[in-house]
């Protein structure tokens, strides 16, 4: 099997280029915004989209487990698309009760399914949390760790090729991870990109890190 | 040689037959109509135009008829006469119903408005304040819809998708029960697009409500079983009439508006205006005039022009071209800028509607347009219209000029402009073809898949319908005339929610409709909801809207204005404007007067040449080169304007000797740089330049078509040799630039252009281009795949957009052989790319003599295309080299990691 391709972004914190982040003190494995059920979320409200999405979320999520075997795997909001889509990501939670901790936290779309029960989580100098909440308090001294933005950047040439990668922001205090679901196009995060922040962009195989030229914004984002 | 119709094959002999006289005389005519209406008419009008006395008593007769002839010749009459006799009568005989008699289609909400006030005019001058006009589209306020359900009107004046809405809903069929007449206007324009394919279905809906009422109605559960075996015979169908511009071939739009099975009349009013075309170039005998002095003479000619008319109308390809002229206009005459206005597309509708009514008023002196203006709105008097630039087709140019001159014994005048010395010769070609009526085909799209599966959501909304009554249906339609039971399947089969499950883990497999012992349902009143927000094929890509402080200027696509940042100067509705803020769907933005726009707006025009004009380009190209060849050989210097091939132009043409002198130059020059494309031979041109190596393909079949070649062989051209290449079109041939090691030479180049496994060659090219998933992207939304995007609707994070891209990519590799996909391929190779024009050239390649010539500076002929060089790389390279290169060129000094 071809070994994916892994950086380490900071000392001890890893990023795979499955859109997992790894923490090395935790043992912990990151992963946001899976919006497992997407197809299904939207075939209940009537549109028709291939059902298609949650095998793939499901056998990478466990290619992640066997590779790492973490201590802990953090699902950092937005798990499910909405209550539709919950079967596949509960059936997942479910087979792996025994094997793995899974925390679930909260995010803005899975406001209404059971399981996430927290909201944030501290663990030692890192902080977790969604990021759809910016009235949350973070820590003095932590790292904020957070999804929501889905994260991605454009690379192009001036023949007309372009091409969108998700991608991971990383700074001394903040890391915005990218969408873990396949059906997340992404939004591009060079205009947002402060001075003190790095972008690694994940290819399938490859992971690239970033300064874009014309990133620098000049006030912070909101 | 007419463009030909091809007959279907439910054809009876006779099916469309032309109007030979008409009423023999007025009198005659007048006698068929009901007495009010008679005398009216006669203190009105007098006497009846051609198109009235051949189209009326078809009409009064009952007959499906098509009447065709040019704008302001008394066409709303010639089909309105026979509604109003019949209301007239019914009134008489107190047999007048609460319902709809007559509706009216057009495809303007604009058109729409002025019709109902055409129409209560004549109403009021007769007194008739029992027959209710009331008009119904996107923009019919609450109270009023609520009034028309009341009440509906007698003549109902609608767009295509409001009259769907309409009969989608159960509480509406009742009013169409009696309907007599559907009056389809501007049914050429619409037969060319989605639009008229899903109007002409829900036209056989409309049909099947007036013929069959018993059995169109879903069963009435109160009253018991209605019984189908004593249902009425069925009532008499619609009578439909069609109004259209001049196009060719007529029985082919006849077939269009009444299906294959019925009959149709033919009323073509051959009766021409008279019509003047002149011809300005503003490069005198210099074929290649410096920089921008050609621009500069063009707009002192067309000042000189504008002052000397009352009205002009200025007729541009593309929006931009619209813009940047406007804007020149009226700093070049600005005693006039006042009286000068911009109108196209993208404009703010109440910007559109102030300059509309202000020329209806003749309160302007010009108007600069793109092609929002060549449809039939009211638009008052025009004394000239002139065309920048050529306009690329016959019909386009007569149906632009026919703005001008609003009566029949008025004058049309138009005015070709050529903007470079290519554009000279084909504006010449042009100015002939248009004295000749020499009209391209019209083109009509067959069995839109989208537009099936949205059809079939509407018809599932009365749960009453069967599949077999829907798949009849469908095929008593001329876009779906030829629709397979296996086709029609499949698209039912993707809207009951199935096709390859991929999921083994998946519940509740959610589908559009539920098909239940044959008949088709909706499995929960959410759909009806979404159909009625969805109903349409008009896709907009996603737009920002340009306001100045809380006034709403226009609107400009998202990317364009993505590509800005604050200060920089762009133009819309003619002003220079300075962008100073963009939120998520606004950008605010203040004059700036005298500034030079630094971003320019770039607008490819998209029209692509008429394979008439083309064809008779390379007529006119081989007829100039046997004429000019002697010459060069014989070495002797040539007077220029007095030799064999001018003289030719001058009275083949009936141009002007200095413009005939500046196209023998132009001739001249490329047999002395390379060789002249003509009939007789394919000519390719070599230029070696640094690393590349260019290739010129004079293929003259228009942008589309080499669209389509290129593709095909640019991707032959990879499989053979590996690598990538750049792609430049344009509708005379096409650029191929390789690198050293994909050379090639005539005997491969001539492989390459065989005619075998093109569609498959095509289709393997299309793969990875952007072009099918664009595509895609429409499709998906009539499809009813995918909501359509509202405005308003928040992008960025929080919400995880669907995107077009990926559901793609998904489909392409699960479920090859979707509906929506095959759809969003066939956009893409018929109507985008033309593939059958890029396919016939092949076969005739192979059949003709090549000629590879190198060339050490781009030929005059070729200039064109090395300028406009809109680069697109074939992705013919796999995604991870291609990622590969792009980084190092974009990134090259930023470190990276490997595995």
């Amino acid at each position: 099997m071809l070994k994916r391709s892994r950086i380490e972004a900071q000392p001890g914190v890893w990023v795979d280029a499955r859109r997992a982040l790894f923490i090395e003190s935790l043992g912990a494995l990151v992963v946001a915004d899976i919006h497992w059920g997407y197809a299904q979320s939207h075939r209940a409200v009537g549109n028709l989209l291939p059902i298609w999405g949650d095998s793939q979320i499901e056998s990478s999520l466990r290619e992640l487990l066997v590779e790492y075997q973490p201590r802990e795997m953090i699902w950092l909001g937005d798990s499910v698309h909405t209550a539709d889509g919950r079967h596949a990501a509960e059936q997942f939670l479910d087979q792996h009760l025994g094997s793995t901790r899974i925390t679930v936290l909260a995010g803005n779309h899975d406001r209404r399914w059971a399981r996430p029960q927290i909201k944030s989580l501290t663990r030692e100098r890192y902080f977790f949390h969604h990021g759809d909440k910016t009235e949350i308090p973070v820590p003095a001294g932590s790292v904020e760790i957070i999804g929501h933005h889905h994260p991605a950047a454009g690379i192009w040439d001036r023949a007309g090729l372009r091409m969108k990668l998700p991608a991971l922001v990383t700074s001394e205090k903040r890391f915005i991870l990218p969408a873990f679901s396949p059906w997340a196009a992404g939004v591009d995060w060079t205009p947002r990109l402060l001075p003190e922040e790095k972008l690694w962009l994940l290819a399938p195989s490859r992971i690239f890190a970033v300064r874009p030229a014309r990133a620098i914004a000049r006030t912070p984002s909101q | 040689m007419p463009p030909r119709h091809v007959k279907s094959e439910a054809n009876l002999a006779g099916q469309f037959s032309r109007v030979e006289k008409g009423a023999s005389t007025d009198a005659a005519l007048l006698a068929q109509l009901q007495g009010e209406l008679a005398a009216w008419f006669q203190r009105r009008f007098g006497q009846f135009s051609q198109g009235q006395r051949l189209a009326v008593p078809e009409v009064l007769a009952g007959r499906s008829t098509l009447l065709s002839s040019p704008t302001g010749t008394g066409k709303t009459l010639a089909a309105f006469l026979g509604v109003f006799d019949e209301l007239g009568r019914r009134h008489d005989a107190k047999t007048l119903p609460d319902s709809i008699i007559a509706v009216y289609v057009s495809p303007l909400r604009a058109l729409a408005y002025d019709l109902q006030k055409n129409l209560q005019g004549p109403l009021n001058e007769l007194g008739w304040d029992f027959v209710r006009v009331g008009s119904r589209t996107g923009d019919t306020s609450l109270q009023d819809r609520a009034a028309q359900k009341r009440r509906p009107p007698h003549i109902l004046v609608t767009t295509p998708e409001s009259l769907i809405l309409l009969l989608s809903q159960e509480s509406w069929l009742m009013a169409f029960r009696q309907t007599r007449f559907l009056i389809i206007d501007e049914l050429h324009a619409l037969a060319e697009s989605k639009r008229g394919s899903l109007l002409m279905v829900a036209a056989e809906r409309l049909e099947d409500i007036v013929t069959h009422p018993r059995t169109s109605l879903p069963a009435p559960e109160e009253t018991g079983s209605a019984n189908r075996a004593d249902e009425p015979s069925p009532m008499r169908g619609l009578v439909r009439i069609g109004l259209s511009a001049t196009v060719a071939p007529l029985e082919t739009v006849a077939e269009f508006l009444v299906g294959p099975q019925r009959s149709c009349r033919i009323a073509e009013v051959t009766q021409r205006k008279a019509m003047k075309v002149e011809l300005f170039s503003p490069l005198r005998q210099n074929p290649y005039p410096p920089a921008g002095w050609g621009a500069a003479r063009v707009l002192e000619e067309l000042g000189a022009l504008i002052r000397s008319r009352r009205t002009t109308l200025v007729f541009c390809n593309v929006r931009s071209g619209a813009e940047s002229i406007g804007a020149r206009l009226k700093a070049h005459m600005p005693d006039l800028a006042e009286e000068i206005e911009v109108h196209h597309a993208s404009l703010d509708r109440s910007v559109r509607l102030e300059v509309e009514d202000k020329l209806k008023r003749g309160e302007l002196r010009a108007v600069v347009c793109s092609t929002s203006l060549e449809m039939g709105i009211d638009i008052g008097s025009i004394d000239t219209v002139v065309m920048v630039s050529a306009p690329k087709g016959v019909s386009r140019a007569l149906q632009r000029v026919g703005r001008s001159g609003h009566s029949m014994n008025e004058v049309s005048h138009g005015v070709l402009v050529a903007s470079n010395i290519n554009d000279l010769v084909e504006c010449t070609v042009t100015a002939r073809m248009m004295e000749q009526r020499a009209l391209e085909p019209v083109k009509i799209h067959d069995n839109p898949l989208d537009v099936l599966a949205q059809h079939l959501v509407g018809l599932a909304l009365y749960g009453s319908v069967t599949l077999d009554e829907a798949f009849a249906m469908m095929r008593r339609s001329y876009p779906f005339r030829a629709l397979t039971r296996d086709q029609f399947d499949r698209v039912v089969q993707y809207l009951e929610g199935g096709g390859a499950s991929l999921e083994k883990n998946y519940r509740d497999v959610f589908g559009k409709i539920h098909v239940v012992d044959g008949v088709m349902t909706i499995p929960s009143p959410r759909i009806a909801r979404d159909f009625y927000q969805n109903v349409g094929t008009i896709v907009a890509p996603p737009m920002i809207q340009v306001k100045i402080g809380q006034r709403p200027i226009g609107e400009v696509e998202e990317w364009f204005i993505k590509g800005m940042k604050p200060g920089d100067v762009f133009i819309l509705n003619g002003r220079s404007l300075r962008l100073v803020e963009t939120r998520l769907l606004t950008a605010k933005v203040v004059e700036a007067r005298n500034a030079l726009p630094t971003i320019p707006r770039w607008g490819a025009n998209k029209i692509p040449l008429g394979s008439g004009l083309a064809a008779e380009v390379v007529r006119l190209r081989t007829e100039v080169a046997q004429r000019v060849l002697p010459l060069l050989a014989a070495g002797q210097a040539v007077a220029v304007g007095d030799d064999p091939a001018s003289a030719w132009l001058i009275s083949e043409y009936d141009i002007s000797r200095s413009n005939a002198a500046a196209i023998t130059k132009h001739f001249i020059l490329q047999a002395s740089v390379s060789l002249i494309p003509t009939a007789d031979y394919v000519l390719v041109e070599v230029f070696p330049e640094g690393e590349l190596i260019h290739y010129f393909f004079h293929s003259l079949i228009g942008r589309s078509a080499n669209d389509a070649l290129s593709r095909i062989i640019a991707w032959r051209v990879q499989q053979a040799k590996g690598g990538n290449a750049l792609v430049t079109i344009d509708d005379y041939g096409f650029l191929l630039s390789l690198r050293d090691f994909q050379q090639l030479e005539i005997p491969e180049w001539k492989g390459l252009f065989r005619r075998e496994d093109a569609e498959a060659d095509l289709q393997a090219a299309l793969a990875d281009a952007n072009l099918v998933k664009w595509q895609f992207r429409g499709v998906s939304q009539t499809g009813l795949m995918v909501p359509r995007r509202v405005r308003g609707e928040e992008r960025g994070a929080r919400a995880l957009q669907w995107s077009a891209e990926i559901i793609f990519d998904v489909l392409r590799k699960y479920e090859p052989d979707h509906p929506l996909l095959q759809e969003a391929y066939a956009e893409a190779t018929l109507r985008f790319l033309d593939m059958p024009r890029a396919l016939a050239f092949l076969e005739i390649a192979q059949k003709m003599p090549w000629k590879q010539h190198g060339i050490d500076r781009v030929s005059p002929f070729s200039f064109g295309i090395y300028v406009s060089r809109i680069k697109e790389t074939m992705m013919l390279e796999d995604p991870e080299t291609a990622i590969e290169r792009l980084y190092n060129e974009m990134y090259g000094n930023v470190e990276t990691v490997a595995d």
